[in-house]
């Protein structure tokens, strides 16, 4: 079966190897597991299906492990807004005026910021979920 | 309320097919044709039974060349009694809803 010279085996080979590349390391005996089953998959709309079921699940877990990083790295941030915080209020009353902002609209920005990464945290701690480990008979 | 864990009607379904014979090895594209499942809710299904210790893997090597293994699996006697339990739960649910239908259009 070939398009233009580059066939659908080799597209799908292509696919196979960017998602191996993209997804954790734990899920690629999964993704070799759905990529396996290509050859057995009767029609090319259920082919391209099947390939599209297998990138969607490597985008999802993706989505999760980004979540988990980005909720390491909201927790570096969060600490760094309520430090702010805590030196704008031992500036408040001195003629302080850090990134040209005056130190009350600091403040708030500063809990704004931090209320913010609180609920960031909160959503990518809900969304993020740890892969399972691949269980052999 | 919380929902019981793997109560979905797409878990449920996976579980009756896998029950149906559980000492058969099966493949992803038999689970996903019998159940009509796509393979991007196939498999994660999968995993999260296989995490749960419902389910066991193995690889099984094609007699065609340059043909990668593919995967198999069944449920293990832990999962197969817990698959059981499900599914006639659904069932049964599914038996008094129907009946509570009935009763309410007549």
């Amino acid at each position: 079966m070939k398009y233009g010279g580059f066939s659908a085996n080799r597209r799908v080979e292509v696919m196979r190897r960017v998602a191996l590349t993209a997804c954790p390391p734990e899920d690629r005996p999964w993704v070799r597991a759905m990529f396996a089953e290509i050859d057995a998959v009767e029609g090319r709309w259920s082919r391209l299906t099947w390939v599209m079921g297998a990138i969607q699940f490597v985008a999802s877990r993706n989505l999760g492990r980004g979540a988990r990083v980005l909720a390491h790295r909201l927790h570096l941030a969060i600490a760094f807004a309520l430090c702010a915080s805590i030196l704008s209020v031992a500036f408040y009353g001195a003629e302080y005026e850090g990134f040209g902002i005056d130190d009350d609209s600091f403040i708030v920005l500063a809990a704004s910021f931090a209320a913010i990464s609180l609920g960031l945290i909160v959503i990518a701690r809900l969304g993020s979920t740890r892969p399972p480990p691949f269980r052999k008979a | 309320m919380a929902r019981k864990p793997n109560s979905s009607a797409q878990t449920i379904g996976l579980l009756a097919a896998l029950a149906a014979e559980p000492s058969v090895w099966r493949h992803g594209y038999d689970l996903s044709r019998e159940t009509g499942l796509k393979s991007g809710t196939l498999y994660p299904i999968l995993m999260r039974l296989t995490e749960q210790g419902w389910l066991e893997t193995r690889w099984e090597e094609t007699a065609v060349p340059g043909r990668p293994p593919r995967h198999l699996y069944r449920l293990t006697a832990d999962g197969l009694a817990e698959a059981r339990a499900l599914v006639a739960a659904s069932r049964t649910s599914e038996q008094s809803l129907g009946l509570a239908g009935n009763e309410a259009a007549s």
